[in-house]
């Protein structure tokens, strides 16, 4: 699956007019020796073999436009960034997302109730890079109680988290609100309420496991959701995470950077949702590895 | 009688809906003695279920209320005003709950072994090492037979039938004086049926532990009750002894309920009797009795006023204008349309 994922983004990177250096001036023997240099005389099927064959031993190439750098560099260097926000942002939405959803499904109609459902729906219908320029814009530029963009200290981490947070935080709200209130109702609740339990056990060992099923199934979808969510969130706040590098690379068209990351990304998510899947099995004993 | 283990008056529950209340049980009254088994029947959405049920609270409040003014009286002490805290120490170790669908009525999360332990081990009647040990034993009992592999299994891995024992097992773990079967072989095959109500007959005997057994199943009720309490419309349209009910019946719910059970006996290719319409809206319920929009023999009384109840004999009341002096005669032509299904005694 992966190398069909290599092989359709490999050609379809080549199809886009244009080229790294076409924006560049430079006399026809200078542009001959660079395009000699980086193999780009050479024909597409033979720039794919070399590629892959270079990827076979972990080599993703060097940047077309940034000088003397490998892909690889680039991310050892930037991905902790992306996994810091990324981890930040799926421990805050799940916090309160979790916290949120289930105590307005105790208290079904009040004050909190309605406050979470207007951030559910707020929160899935409005994109992040929306919700990135809006709260920089009052916290940061009008009330100046936090930095505006970079991430150099914990300050500076709050912003760009609860932007990417607010998405997942929405839906885990629902799901969980939605699941809890159908937990309430079930036939082993009244079972267990039938033997004499106190609310605080029933809550604890009848309700909240089964509740929160469900909502590991969003760990999948959510983890593709901050990836993607930290392209547009790193580039409002100035990050020098993969999501940034990725967006720029595509605007210049660096072959082997888009190649790369792409490469990586995919990667990425095909082992996280293979955890998740782990995840599953140990908390649903109906579910069996086969 | 003072050997009344449960004594149930002017019980009444509602449901508070957006579409108006809706009044499940309405001004139930009703006693089980001491190692009886008594059914209780009527159709789906009689209050069978809403009645036992809230006897204890076990509906969530709201949308269920219990109606101000009901008493109920258990062992003599009256629980009916009893807080969710107080409550905990009826539940489970004094009446115990079977319930309907044993495919729902586990925790699917958590092991046999621990949902069968967790009564006894909660409330510190003994250690979890003893705990395992007494499961084992009630397991046994319930009717399951290799307890020891069952124990570390989840819900899943059981059947329908298995399940119910386990059900059975959780709800005899604290030896509860009376215990509330509600419908417990609806959801299973007749074989297992057969097995799971031989078992709590057998348990009614050896431990005389009380029975209230919902059912909408006359075969049911003959095989295993003492006394049966006929329910319609929330409301007890007649009780009696097993014998009074199935042979001298004086009401014609009752009597059209007997009706419609198929018979293999019965002529081929005739029709099955039924009872015509569908039960009352209980959002506005009738004023007068509730079964009167569909009983054949409802006068104009019927339906503005609800009957008073009309003892038959000490152990026989029926709710049912019928029994009125006035209304005598009108029981000659039920006897006619039922020919079958009278006693001479009732004409």
């Amino acid at each position: 699956m992966l190398l069909a994922l290599i092989t359709i983004s490999f050609f379809v990177i080549k199809l886009i007019p244009g080229n790294p250096f076409a924006s560049e001036r430079m006399q026809p023997g200078a542009k001959k020796a660079i395009y000699a240099y980086y193999g780009l005389d050479k024909p597409v099927y033979e720039q794919y073999y070399l590629y892959l064959k270079n990827l076979l031993r972990g080599d993703l190439g060097v940047s077309y436009k940034i000088r003397s750098v490998t892909v690889n560099e680039v991310i050892a260097k930037s991905f902790p960034y992306s996994l810091d926000l990324g981890l930040r942002a799926i421990v805050a939405a799940v916090a309160a997302g979790l916290g949120l959803g289930i105590v307005s499904a105790y208290r079904r109609g009040r004050a909190l109730d309605t406050f979470t459902m207007i951030l559910a729906t707020v929160g899935t219908a409005v994109p992040s890079f929306l919700v990135g320029f809006f709260i920089q814009y009052l916290f940061a530029v009008k009330l100046r109680w936090l930095p505006v963009a970079q991430y150099t200290s914990f300050a500076h981490t709050i912003l760009p988290s609860f932007a990417l947070s607010l998405g997942m935080l929405a839906t885990i709200a629902k799901y969980a609100r939605a699941s809890m209130i159908e937990v309430i109702y079930a036939d082993y609740v009244k079972t267990a309420d039938a033997k004499g339990l106190s609310k605080m056990r029933i809550v604890l060992h009848h309700q909240l496991r089964n509740a929160l099923l469900p909502i590991v199934t969003l760990l999948g979808p959510m983890v593709a959701m901050v990836l993607t969510g930290t392209f547009v969130v790193e580039n409002v706040f100035a990050i020098p995470g993969l999501g940034r590098y990725y967006v720029t690379s595509i605007t210049n068209l660096d072959y082997t950077m888009i190649m790369g990351l792409t490469i990586f990304f995919a990667g990425f998510l095909v082992v996280m949702n293979l955890l998740v899947d782990v995840v599953y099995v140990l908390v649903d004993p109906r579910i069996k590895l086969s | 009688m003072s050997d009344a283990i449960l004594e149930v008056s002017h019980f009444g529950v509602s449901f508070h809906t957006y579409a108006g209340e809706v009044q499940a049980v309405r001004d139930v009254s009703f006693r089980v003695s001491r190692g009886e088994v008594v059914a209780i029947v009527g159709e789906s959405g009689s209050g069978k279920s809403v009645l036992t049920q809230s006897l204890v609270r076990l509906l969530p409040d709201p949308p269920a209320r219990v109606a101000a003014g009901g008493r109920v009286r258990f062992e003599g002490e009256d629980i009916s005003g009893y807080s969710f805290r107080r409550l905990k120490s009826v539940k489970g170790s004094r009446i115990a709950y079977v319930f309907q669908d044993p495919m729902t009525s586990l925790n699917p999360l958590a092991r046999i072994g621990d949902q069968v332990m967790e009564g006894v081990v909660y409330h510190g009647l003994m250690g979890r090492k003893r705990a395992y040990a007494y499961a084992l034993e009630l397991l046994r009992d319930a009717g399951i037979r290799d307890p020891e592999r069952r124990m570390g299994q989840y819900p899943h891995e059981l059947s329908g039938g298995m399940r119910q024992r386990v059900m059975i097992a959780i709800a005899l773990a604290m030896r509860p004086a009376l215990l509330v079967a509600d419908e417990p072989t609806t959801a299973l095959d007749v074989t297992t049926q057969a097995q799971i109500l031989a078992t709590l007959k057998e348990l009614n005997r050896s431990r005389g532990m009380s029975i209230i057994l919902i059912t909408h199943d006359m075969g049911i009720v003959a095989g295993i009750a003492r006394r049966v309490i006929v329910m319609y419309g929330g409301k007890v349209v007649e009780s009696g002894s097993v014998e009074e009910i199935f042979e001298r019946s004086r009401h014609p719910y009752t009597r059209s309920l007997l009706g419609s059970v198929p018979r293999l006996d019965a002529d081929k290719g005739r029709e099955l009797d039924f009872i015509v319409g569908s039960p009352p809206d209980m959002l506005r319920p009738p004023a007068g009795c509730p079964f009167s929009p569909r009983c054949a023999y409802a006068m104009a009384l019927c339906a503005e006023h609800p009957p008073a109840e009309s003892p038959v004999s000490p152990t026989h009341s029926s709710w049912c204008w019928l029994l009125h002096p006035g209304a005598a005669r009108i029981l000659e032509s039920f006897a006619r349309r039922y020919p079958d299904r009278i006693g001479t005694e009732a004409v």
